[in-house]
């Protein structure tokens, strides 16, 4: 039987995950896509599984997959919902999903996608030890998920 | 009890009934985007329900106990192809009891209803239940504000065929 320090620590570290994830969401709408910002969510040696974007390996990488992006998607935001956090010492698995309207290469986009993460405390800190996206949709604004899954990209 | 354990008691059967909630919505996308792949519904979706438990929606009708929730379920594997249920807005009232609860959700759903894409927006009023430990549904209501063709929009056609 955990203790109440134990049931309270989980329900802590459940939430400053959903924090985190929060926060790298508005590090993305916020400029758009602050690299800098967005970089320091993310451990040294961390993994960005994009599927269609590419692998993005370490943070330097990370960083500028990110400034990247900000090229072409000049503007978006991003809705969360659905997060489900399961927290194993000073590890956790999170999944979430994400719908976005990005303005990407000038078009008005829908975006969805859902998330299976890992993340690691460091120095009391959680940040993102890997992230995996999976595409659901990302089509133009006209054309809808089911007559066009992914845009041209 | 100490007021301490109860005061913690209450969060964490807050965050429980949020993770089912998010669960049905993940089992219900999983189990129809996989086509005719392995049961629909899943035995973990149907065990969120006890066993007569209710299920009513705007346009669907009203569907009384697990077996008759299980086969409404699966017919509609036969109609929606792709569904992503976007769960938020969550308001959780955990009764005085500890074993009854009752939540309102807003849900935002993107769904493939025979080959067309389609906009759904539902308020969720549930009432749960907390049986050894577990929070399960005991009902599930769904009022509908649209479900429109993507192509229509919700003034022109709120509802969909």
């Amino acid at each position: 039987m955990p203790s109440l320090e134990e049931r309270l620590r989980r329900l802590e570290d459940e939430a400053a995950i959903e924090q985190l994830l929060v926060e790298f969401v508005a590090a993305c709408d916020d400029g758009p896509y602050d690299a800098d910002r967005i970089a320091a969510l993310f451990a040294d040696d961390a993994v960005l599984e994009l599927g269609f974007l590419g692998r993005h390996e370490g943070r330097e990488a990370i960083h500028a997959f990110f400034v990247d992006v900000g090229r072409r998607i000049v503007r978006t935001v991003h809705f969360q919902a659905n997060y489900r956090i399961d927290v194993d010492g000073d590890e956790a698995r999170g999944r979430w999903y994400g719908f976005e309207t990005p303005t990407f290469d000038g078009r008005a986009t829908w975006g969805a996608f859902t998330y299976d993460d890992r993340y690691v405390r460091r120095g009391g800190k959680w940040l993102i030890q890997r992230l995996e996206q999976r595409l659901e949709f990302f089509t133009d604004y006209v054309r809808g998920w089911a007559r066009q899954r992914l845009t041209d990209v | 009890m100490s007021d301490l354990e109860q005061r913690l008691r209450r969060w964490e059967d807050t965050e429980a009934i949020k993770r089912l909630k998010f669960e049905y919505g993940r089992l219900i996308d999983e189990g129809l985007g996989s086509g005719d792949d392995g049961p629909f519904p899943q035995p973990e979706l149907l065990d969120q329900f006890v066993d007569d438990a209710v299920w009513e929606a705007d346009y669907h009708g009203r569907f009384e106990g697990k077996e008759v929730i299980r086969d409404f379920l699966a017919g509609v594997r036969g109609q929606v192809t792709f569904s992503l249920h976007f769960m938020m807005n969550p308001v959780i009232r955990i009764g005085e009891s500890g074993t009854e609860a009752a939540a309102r959700w807003l849900s935002l759903e993107t769904l493939t209803v025979q080959g067309g894409a389609v906009w759904l927006a539902t308020e969720y009023h549930d009432e749960l239940v907390k049986e050894d430990g577990r929070w399960r549904f005991r009902r599930v209501t769904a009022r509908i504000f649209f479900m429109t063709p993507f192509e229509q929009g919700w003034v022109e056609q709120p509802f969909v065929g």
